[in-house]
């Protein structure tokens, strides 16, 4: 028996410290971020050199046009069988998915997503489908850390902080901007900059970074000139870019988003087949002109050094929005995060060309402009102006860049949101029949406050101590609601902060309900 | 997997966690060695793309060496001897100003490396 307990005792320490670490939600979530970040950083390493290694075979640079148009064609053909008979849910950007596992599913995304995902968005961008990586790189990561969670036992609460976590690491080793990567988690996919889940996406961005480095070494995405404002006047003609930029963003959301609509009218027992429209429709275009296949990055350092001959620059506007909107519409695998970002530079890269011309003394070279035009397309695309802002600085390096960035960025995002109400990942949601809140609206509901819906209190209505369950004016509803959800309450005292003792009125659920616009009876909302 | 309470055992929680890090382990090794091709594939390229615009420069097609050595130069964005090569065909081509800018850039790094 002692022989027995000796025997297994180093054992049942090892257990008795492993449950100790799993109680503890923060050694946990250090340990958890860390291992995310790192894995979710060498799988996006890896898809990254894959996808390039595999399009410089399939269509090589010099290669025949004929190559140009069958790789595209037959790539989305054997992804699209592939995506309908295998991973539906593999489908599209990724970013969307992930949000509807956070929000629909308690974080929940399968193994055979995430590997469906790595393959047929490896295939279909490698064959030159006209869609970007980073999308499809959160929608691994979350499969993964999903997984991962999974077999670690996590609760469905730790599940959900996961999404963050891993679209963090992802977009960090993406994209090579571990700040951006952050807020574009915080503020896209949880719609929320002051989620508690801050901490731990850093750690994972900046340990996915990290392996990056490790592994491509300290090299930038892009190679860019120091950019300096030449006049007072150009903050002018940034504003104007923001203009420009955000009436294009619109006309790209729509046009995506009529097409399609167009797509999903056709019978169910076509969509394995419609992904090779969109690959047949982008090889036609890169017959002509190649620079339109794949995700472009390589040719955006022409664009941004201002060295892309003009013709070709504006040429690349339109036939960039048609191939990335019917490569997506028509259900190939693969985002809009990377095409936003081309399709700005080059429209900057036009307008900047067309300034320059017209006014040569006040103007810097139109490889500036293609850079603020970048962030100017992605913050009235995607509709994440923080993010645009940090990313372009992220991938300069330079701070002289940054106000007429923020200027453009700012009118850009405005004239987006309001030619265009719904977000676009909430609007291709909506094409499918769910309805995620947006960053919007739960900016809007966290304004609602309590003071807005109280009533006067009952007569008899007394608090005797600060122990029990009481709100402030100043709180907001959804404060009010956790605080009822603890308490298993419907009513609650609003109480000045000055005395408690001192009631203002009381916050039904009701009026609450009401307020957010889900039902109850009262008619509180706005009073 | 074993559980206790809808929760894993201690071994398989651990076990995750090793499975994870030998994946880490080996996901590591495959990205540099993917990485390593991919180098020297690009210097392959590089290379050849060099020697297209010296046969280019050398016939006087200035326009087709200055479209060489760009193409030599993304995939070897810090060679000190194409970036040399495509300031001196840009100046023969006319392009005085942006010839004048990647002189200054190849000055301004001495060690040859291209600047960040």
């Amino acid at each position: 028996m002692l022989d027995h307990q000796a025997q297994f005792g180093w054992w049942n320490r090892v257990t008795r410290r492993v449950d100790q670490f799993r109680n503890s939600e923060q050694q946990l979530s250090l340990l958890l971020s860390l291992t995310i970040g790192a894995v979710v950083g060498l799988i996006v390493v890896a898809f990254i050199l894959l996808t390039g290694r595999l399009a410089a075979h399939m269509y090589p640079a010099g290669g025949s046009g004929w190559r140009r148009v069958l790789a595209p064609t037959l790539g989305a053909l054997v992804t699209g069988f592939l995506l309908y008979k295998f991973f539906p849910e593999a489908r599209g950007s990724g970013v969307p998915q992930t949000k509807a596992a956070l929000f629909l599913r308690d974080g929940n995304v399968s193994f055979v997503t995430a590997v469906g995902k790595f393959i047929c968005c490896a295939a279909s961008l490698a064959s030159g489908i006209s869609l970007g990586r980073e999308g499809p790189s959160v929608q691994i990561a979350a499969g993964v850390s999903s997984t991962i969670g999974r077999r670690l036992g996590l609760t469905p609460q730790q599940m959900k902080m996961l999404m963050p976590v891993a679209s963090s690491a992802a977009l960090a080793a993406a994209f090579n901007t571990p700040i951006s990567a952050v807020l574009f988690s915080l503020e896209e996919i949880m719609g929320d900059l002051h989620a508690p889940v801050l901490g731990s996406a850093v750690i994972a961005s900046a340990a996915s970074w990290m392996v990056l480095h490790m592994v491509l070494s300290d090299d930038p995405l892009f190679h860019v000139s120091g950019y300096k404002l030449v006049h007072p006047l150009e903050f002018a003609i940034y504003a104007v870019l923001g203009v420009v930029g955000g009436t294009v963003s619109v006309i790209f959301v729509r046009f995506l988003l009529w097409l399609r609509a167009q797509f999903q009218k056709w019978p169910k027992q076509t969509a394995w087949i419609q992904p090779a429209a969109g690959g047949l429709a982008v090889g036609i275009m890169g017959y002509f002109v190649p620079e339109v296949l794949g995700v472009g990055y390589n040719y955006l350092d022409n664009v941004l050094n201002g060295v892309m001959v003009l013709k070709l620059v504006v040429a690349l506007i339109g036939l960039r929005i048609v191939a990335t909107a019917v490569c997506y519409a028509s259900g190939n695998a693969g985002g809009i995060f990377g095409p936003s970002l081309f399709i700005g530079a080059v429209t900057g890269a036009a307008f900047g060309s067309a300034a320059h011309f017209a006014l040569p003394s006040f103007t810097a070279g139109p490889g500036a402009y293609a850079l603020v035009g970048m962030g100017t397309a992605f913050a009235g695309i995607i509709r994440t102006p923080l993010t645009s802002v940090i990313m372009i600085f992220e991938i300069t390096r330079d701070y002289t860049i940054i106000v007429p960035l923020m200027i453009s960025n700012m009118i850009a995002f405005y004239i987006s949101k309001r030619l265009q109400p719904v977000p676009i990942y909430e609007a291709l949601q909506a094409q499918d029949n769910i309805h995620l809140p947006t960053r919007e609206s739960t900016e809007a509901e966290s304004h609602l406050l309590v003071m807005q819906i109280m009533q006067p209190p009952p007569a008899d209505f007394v608090v005797h101590s600060e122990k029990l369950p009481h709100v402030h004016p100043d709180h907001s509803l959804s404060w009010a609601l956790e605080r009822m959800g603890e308490n298993g309450v419907q009513t609650l005292p609003v109480v000045s902060r000055a005395d408690i003792r001192d009631i203002l009125g009381v916050v039904t659920l009701d009026a609450i309900l009401h307020a957010y616009g889900v039902g109850g009876k009262g008619d509180h909302a706005g009073n | 997997m074993p559980e206790t309470n809808g929760r894993p055992r201690a071994g398989a929680f651990l076990g995750t966690f090793a499975a994870v890090f030998f994946a880490i382990a080996v996901l590591f090794v495959a990205d540099r060695a993917l990485a390593r091709l991919d180098r020297v594939e690009n210097q392959a390229e590089a290379q050849h793309f060099y020697e297209q615009g010296m046969r280019a420069e050398r016939q006087r097609r200035y326009e087709d060496a200055v479209k060489s050595y760009r193409a030599a130069l993304a995939d070897a964005r810090e060679n000190r001897e194409y970036r040399l090569a495509l300031a001196r065909t840009l100046a023969l081509n006319g392009e005085y100003q942006e010839a004048e800018q990647l002189r200054r850039e190849i000055e301004a790094c001495g060690d040859g490396s291209a600047p960040r």
